[in-house]
């Protein structure tokens, strides 16, 4: 078979030329609960791609399985603890079932190692020999507590940003309140990037995302929907000549959403999910290439690229909270091009920030000036798609009955 | 005319349902020589053809001769990139991308950190030797971004507005163009989707154009949605001479050295108006055409394939001498040289505003000189009656560099 191996370079991956052939060998193998994999005695293998056909034949187990290298790896089988990197894996495998494990393994020695309800059992060492291979990629799986303190720089981070909304928001509340709709358009939109360099773009906060930040669509009645809230419903009302009677409930509402959020996000019991944060260094850019740079959230201000650069520098707050995890990494060069790329468009984006400060309107750009933004953009998401899988977690030993195999 | 209407089937017929197996079979690509293959239709593909489809090497890009394709999409890019150096990047992994999506096979592990490789619109293992590609250079790329004013195609420009055009600036010119092509919609959207995933830092698109290829209806040329048969009398492909004289740009022209095997890519997004047509009679319709809408044949011939008589009609009682067909190509030594070599497919958008059917014609042409060429034969056109009933609204003109000599690794290789 045929395979291509490509290699990143520069701003654009491009491949060596023509195809680079590989061999790939097929295996299968069986996972039970007692001893991880059987199908493997005395497992000997050439260093190349390997796609192992795993067959889970228990009657009700799930399994988790991974291809772990023992280079470098800390074994401790008493506990169940394998650190190292992992070259493939099955993120569940249901009773009855195979699925295909694609693993590019080097000369070394692996072990599988399998999560069921009942805990880790590791098998191996395999011994792989053979010549160097091109294409094989790893990672190393973060302890839980490691993704825990880049949440909480992210906290410290973002701290300042959340007194500033909750300030800036009352003030919009207050202005709306005492009738001066002009001030208050020029009010509404610092009070809006502050918000959108949250970037809350996975619900962290729930249903509170809806009341601050929520859009029209999906409801049936679009911007005239009673159940349309926040900052989009405001702007729509301050450009399209709602009255102060009409917008002054909708601005307090906004506010006080907003200061359930500073309550929450102070709150020791609030619950941040580690994981969340890799997403969102991925997955804010995800939507502003969706909802900003395509103009659909603009409800009259034209600030579509205002938004979008807010939410370039919300990327970049994750992503330096982020950055000793990726240092550390399998790919160092990672963060260094996701932080550049998200810094230049960020720098891009304020050009559109004319002197007076007010942001030209999205539809007032070029062709040529949209292509470049969103070319930007896009290449700098195809970046940013990798760092999640970066940095997953060791899937944790189950408390009860059910597999984590997030 | 003198071209035997399969003669050009000598190429490969990339997607022609039968001739797939045959394909499929041939020892192209990577595997070394093998005799050639005959196709169920008669064609025959080398292994050396179906190579260059694959590897770009060759005198030119391969699959501009080869038959159109079922189904297609011709997508205008603009380059976002901001240096020659970043342009020659971008060439380089346009075409690493599309060798490798010819060849086909096991999609790379990019490992268990990272999305899939492929996005599995064609199953676990990409099918070989499925799709083709062509790409084609736009005057503006010759601006003065990355330095290469001087070496600007001779009769490259931008596409001109014509007096009949209504045309869209938002379909219409673009840096790059590439044609992807394919016997089926998914492999040419697995195709796209691929590209331009690995070129999103260095293009994006401007405007894009979907088509499909007819069936023959019952035989011979297929149809095009006015229900006439379309592309009839084109320059035979698999004579050399003729290809030399028409299509390829020549050594000792007025033209820069690294265009010398290439052609000129005219494309005309022609929306046809379907509803007003279908109300006209059959006898006006074909007077306007030239030809017999059943048979293909002209007016004063009883095949498809026989070529029309003008001198027998001088003041056009038979074929109309306004008729497109006549307009087209008058058939005389002094048009010889506008002769194009013509590619169209049909496509079909939806709806307009008004709920009439946006459909039409993606018309593409390659010649050796378009102001020779295309627009001395789109000049004849101007009016002609056939004006009422189409309307082109996109397009563009570009330059298809040649295929690589043997060291280079990128096309557009002598260009940057």
């Amino acid at each position: 078979m045929v395979v291509a191996v490509a290699a990143l370079a520069g701003c654009l991956p491009s491949l060596a030329d023509g195809a680079v052939a590989a061999i790939v060998r097929r295996q299968t193998v069986t996972v039970t609960s007692a001893t991880c994999v059987t199908g493997l005695d005395n497992w000997r293998a050439r260093s190349g791609r390997t796609i192992f056909t795993v067959r889970n034949a228990t009657k009700s187990d799930y399994f988790f399985v991974q291809i772990v290298a023992q280079d470098s790896a800390t074994l401790n089988l008493k506990y169940g603890l394998l650190v190292g990197k992992v070259y493939g894996q099955l993120d569940v495998l249901a009773p009855h079932t195979s699925a295909e494990l694609d693993a590019v393994l080097p000369a070394g020695q692996y072990w599988f190692r399998c999560l069921d309800r009942r805990g880790v059992v590791n098998w191996g060492p395999g011994l792989v020999s053979g010549p160097p291979v091109a294409g094989a990629h790893t990672y190393a799986p973060l302890a839980a507590n490691q993704l825990q303190l880049a949440v909480r720089t992210y906290r410290l981070e973002i701290a300042p940003i959340l007194k500033r909304l909750g300030a800036d928001t009352e003030r919009l509340a207050a202005t709306v309140r005492a009738g001066r709709l002009a001030e208050a358009r020029k009010l509404w939109l610092p009070a809006h990037l502050d918000y959108a360099e949250l970037g809350v773009a996975y619900g962290t906060f729930g249903k509170l995302d809806g009341e601050i930040d929520g859009r029209p669509f999906g409801l049936p009645g679009g911007v005239h929907d009673p159940n349309f809230h926040g900052f989009l419903r405001l702007e729509y009302g301050l450009w399209h000549g709602q009255s102060r009677s009409l917008l002054a409930p909708v601005a307090a509402a906004l506010d006080r959403a907003v200061h359930t959020l500073l309550r929450r996000a102070k709150s020791p019991k609030t619950r941040w999910t580690n994981s969340d944060l890799p997403l969102r260094a991925h997955e804010i850019l995800e939507n502003t290439l969706q909802f900003e740079l395509t103009g659909s959230t603009n409800e009259g201000s034209g600030t579509n690229l205002a938004t979008a650069w807010a939410n370039a520098k919300g990327t970049i707050l994750a992503l330096e909270s982020l950055r000793p995890l990726l240092e550390h990494g399998r790919d160092p060069d990672l963060i260094e091009k996701a932080l550049a790329g998200t810094n230049a468009l960020a720098a891009k984006l304020a050009r559109f920030r004319r002197p007076s400060g007010r942001w030209r309107p999205l539809a007032s750009l070029s062709i040529r000036e949209r292509e470049r933004i969103d070319s930007a953009t896009g290449s700098l998401v195809e970046t940013l798609e990798h760092v999640p899988g970066e940095l997953q977690s060791w899937p944790s030993r189950p408390a009860s009955g059910s597999v984590d195999g997030s | 005319m003198t071209s035997h209407p399969f003669s050009r089937k000598r190429f490969v017929r990339l997607g022609a349902a039968a001739g797939l197996g045959a394909l499929l079979s041939s020892a192209g690509g990577r595997n070394g020589a093998a005799a050639p293959t005959a196709l169920p239709d008669g064609a025959v593909t080398t292994s050396a053809e179906a190579a260059e489809l694959g590897s770009f090497q060759g005198p030119h890009q391969a699959a501009l001769l080869s038959e159109p394709t079922t189904a297609t999409a011709f997508v205008s890019f603009d380059v976002t990139v901001g240096s020659k150096a970043e342009l020659r990047d971008l060439l380089r992994t346009i075409t690493a991308r599309m060798r490798l999506l010819y060849h086909g096979g096991l999609p790379e592990n990019l490992g268990p950190a990272s999305p899939p490789d492929d996005n599995g619109i064609l199953g676990p293992t990409l099918p070989p030797r499925q799709v083709a590609f062509l790409l084609g250079f736009g005057a503006s790329l010759f601006d003065d971004r990355f330095g290469l004013a001087g070496k600007r195609p001779a009769t490259l420009t931008a596409m001109p507005t014509f007096p009949n055009d209504n045309l869209q600036p938002t379909l219409c010119g673009g840096d790059l163009s590439v044609q992807i092509l394919a016997a089926d919609s998914d492999t040419v959207v697995h195709a796209l989707r691929d590209l331009s995933k690995h070129t999103r830092g260095g293009m994006q698109p401007r405007w894009r154009i979907d088509g499909f290829q007819s069936k023959p209806r019952p035989s011979g040329t297929p149809r095009n949605l006015l229900g006439f048969k379309d592309g009839i009398a084109n320059p035979a492909t698999a004579d050399a001479a003729e290809m030399n004289r028409l299509v390829w740009v020549q050594r000792g022209s007025a033209e820069p050295a690294w265009t010398h095997g290439g052609s000129y890519q005219v494309v005309r997004v022609i929306r046809m108006l379907v509803e007003f047509w279908d109300r006209v009679s059959l006898n006006e319709q074909e007077t306007m055409i030239g030809r017999r809408r059943a048979s293909g044949a002209p007016l004063d011939a009883n095949h498809e394939f026989d070529p029309p008589d003008y001198r027998a009609d001088p003041r056009g009682k038979i074929i109309p001498l306004t008729a497109h067909i006549r307009l087209a190509n008058p058939r005389t030594p002094a048009t010889e040289d506008s002769r194009i070599l013509r590619r169209g497919w049909n496509y079909d958008l939806g709806i307009d505003t008004n709920g009439n059917l946006d459909q039409g014609l993606l018309f593409v042409c390659y010649q050796q000189d378009i102001e020779r060429q295309f627009a001395t034969v789109q000049t004849r056109l101007i009016d002609e009656p056939l004006v009422d009933y189409i309307s082109p609204i996109g397009g563009g003109y570009f330059f298809c560099p040649p295929g690589l000599d043997a060291g280079e690794t990128y096309l557009g290789s002598g260009l940057v």
